[in-house]
């Protein structure tokens, strides 16, 4: 009898602290796949963080006595990844290029994700002229291939990976603002916006306390999973020579320069690629997970 | 003694529109077509109608959520109808509303606590620690324990919920209470608690309410007096207890004769009055009365002109030509 006693209390204890970011945690842990997701992330996030602790080589410098020497080795035990035409270690460059990547693909989004939530939270909230205004104008941004968009804006910008960040950002903010735009539609009929402005709430504060944190869940996922959009970006800007610029490791970069090579040398474009595919694939998984886990639906 | 709150003509149109750029208006639904009554302070105004017939956005009008099409709404004496800015943000404290879904007027996001103290910060009640004071006070007055201030609204019971909308309701202290069908999304056994609520904090706050619902017995057990509408105007207007024992429009007859008797016996011996079925279209334009088509005494008179709200009694108000039996 005492014994249920202490479970039943135990068990209400811990309804008490499962908050609703708790539960999403929780079916997020369920799904294997997006665990494989969360593990390539966290493993990339890991490897750009401690690149210092783990490249055995100088992923730039190139040393002029040994250049020869070491040129386009095969895999070994010296170099796991072999090494490209000017001698250098490519696992190195590989574990450097993570930085670039994450942050590239991090920042890029971060930027079409404020863009894109002040957009579609105007264009849903106030709706009418405002709403075609915006939605129109995201659909002539829809129009530019990305990358000819990308090459347009960089020609203009100049070089140089702030102005890769900025020109990714720019010509993806229409679907984030697409996205939030439907999801703030759908809260807005809520009852709760309804009292909040019976008592006289700000439009500010409605948008800010109740349509954002309700209506956020979509974007997180269509983010998450436009982290491995915008690194992708990244390498074709690299690969065509417009990203980010040598000697920095990009992976792109070094895809694009074993081109001449991939009969001779085909690790030159096989780990750069492996790299990429997992780096992207981990954010797919766990944007698709989340997905998931934050549908309301599948609520218990 | 002045109302406290006077609606004058209410008309609310809501127009079907077509195309997004280009719009044109190929009809209007007339939601509120026309209706007056008033609320005295301290008075409970019940509004019955069936589903669709315009009883939520009166309500919906008068605490400011629709723009009347025309009409005016006095409160305290003041026009109300078309504020904006700071003026209809100090109205907030005097008029509030308590809604019918207790699952989705409250935000899944928000504690009960940080729900019931946002009309306090909203309108600066004082320090966190003042505004926490209160809201446990109010917690207390809607019969919510302490320890449910952290908890999230899927924790609770749709009674529980409905509690703490009414406790945000009420934060303020509101002269004059919407409450839109407050107890139609809940079980029967929790009403009566909810009911015997808002009884309570009439009594203890000084509220005057304007009862939403389409349930004659729950408005019969709050309401000083009845209005009943029916397809955007309002048919029958009474206290209490004339509207419930001597029905005199005809739609008030059938509606009450719909009421079932715990008696079994005495159900299976009561006449009912069954309508024909009702008007799907609510833009139509109508010749005549508007319950005519499903009313059993209507005559050429009724198809021709539309009867006024006529006072037949003192303070019973009919539209209808042929009142009574």
């Amino acid at each position: 009898m005492e014994d249920a006693l202490v479970k039943g209390e135990m068990i209400e204890k811990e309804v008490l602290t499962s908050t609703l970011w708790l539960d999403v945690w929780k079916r997020l842990i369920r799904n294997r796949l997006a665990l494989l997701g969360l593990f390539l992330i966290v493993l990339v996030f890991l490897v750009a963080l401690l690149a210092d602790f783990i490249a055995p080589y100088d992923p730039i410098k190139i040393n002029s006595q040994t250049m020869a020497r070491d040129s386009l080795l095969s895999p070994s035990f010296r170099h796991l990844m072999g090494t490209d035409l000017l001698g250098r270690d490519v696992f190195s460059r590989i574990v450097y290029g993570a930085r670039i990547s994450l942050v590239v693909g991090l920042a890029a989004v971060l930027l079409m994700v404020i863009i894109g939530l002040f957009f579609g939270a105007i264009a849903g909230y106030y709706g009418g002229w405002l709403d075609s205004l915006l939605m129109r104008l995201a659909d002539v941004f829809f129009a530019f291939p990305y990358v000819l968009g990308s090459i347009a804006l960089i020609s203009v910008l100049g070089f140089g990976i702030q102005n890769v960040i900025l020109a990714i950002g720019i010509l993806g903010w229409p679907s984030i603002a697409r996205v939030f735009r439907s999801s703030v539609l759908q809260v807005k009929q809520s009852d709760y916006i309804a009292a909040a402005r019976a008592l006289g709430a700000s439009d500010l504060r409605i948008i800010l306390r109740h349509i954002l944190p309700n209506a956020i869940a979509p974007v997180i996922v269509y983010a998450t999973m436009s982290v491995g959009g915008a690194i992708i970006a990244e390498a074709a800007l690299s690969f065509l020579g417009i990203g980010v610029q040598p000697p920095t490791p990009s992976w792109g970069y070094m895809l694009s320069e074993s081109r001449n090579y991939i009969f001779t040398s085909p690790w030159l474009m096989i780990f750069p690629g492996l790299a990429i595919l997992l780096t992207v694939l981990g954010f797919v998984l766990l944007g698709d997970g989340l997905r998931d886990a934050l549908d309301p639906r599948l609520k218990e | 003694m002045e109302p406290l709150l006077k609606v004058v003509d209410l008309v609310k149109h809501f127009p079907i529109e077509r195309g997004t750029i280009f719009k044109r208006q190929s009809g209007v639904v007339k939601a509120v077509d026309g209706v007056s009554f008033d609320i005295k302070e301290g008075e409970t105004l019940g509004l019955v109608g069936e589903s669709g017939c315009g009883k939520t956005t009166i309500g919906r009008c008068i605490v400011g959520l629709e723009r009347p099409t025309s009409g005016q709404i006095f409160f305290n004496n003041s026009d109300i109808t078309f504020l904006r800015g700071k003026e209809f943000r100090r109205l907030r404290k005097e008029i509030q509303i308590i809604f019918q879904d207790p699952y989705s007027s409250l935000n899944p996001r928000m504690t009960a606590g940080e729900i019931i103290s946002e009309p306090l910060i909203i309108h600066k009640f004082g320090s966190d620690q003042k505004v926490k004071e209160k809201v446990l006070d109010l917690m207390e007055s809607v019969g919510l324990k302490r320890e449910h201030y952290s908890r999230y609204p899927h924790e609770f019971s749709g009674g529980q919920r409905q509690r703490i909308g009414i406790a945000r309701a009420i934060a303020l202290n509101p002269r004059l209470v919407v409450c839109d069908e407050p107890t139609s999304a809940l079980d029967v056994s929790i009403q009566a608690q909810v009911l015997n609520l808002l009884v309570e904090l009439k009594e203890k706050f000084k509220l005057s309410y304007l009862f939403i619902s389409h349930d004659l017995s729950v408005v019969r057990y709050l309401s000083e007096r009845v209005a009943v509408m029916y397809l955007g105007k309002l048919v029958e207007l009474a206290e209490n207890e004339k509207l419930y024992s001597q029905p005199l429009h005809p739609y008030t007859q059938a509606l009450l004769s719909a009421v079932p008797v715990p008696d079994p016996n005495k159900e299976r011996k009561r006449k009912r009055v069954v309508l024909k079925s009702g008007l799907s279209d609510y833009s139509g334009v109508f010749s005549g009365c508007r319950f005519q088509p499903r009313c059993w005494k209507a005559k050429d008179i009724c198809q021709q002109k539309e009867p006024d709200l006529e006072e037949i009694e003192a303070n019973h108000f009919v539209r209808c030509y042929f009142p009574g039996n």
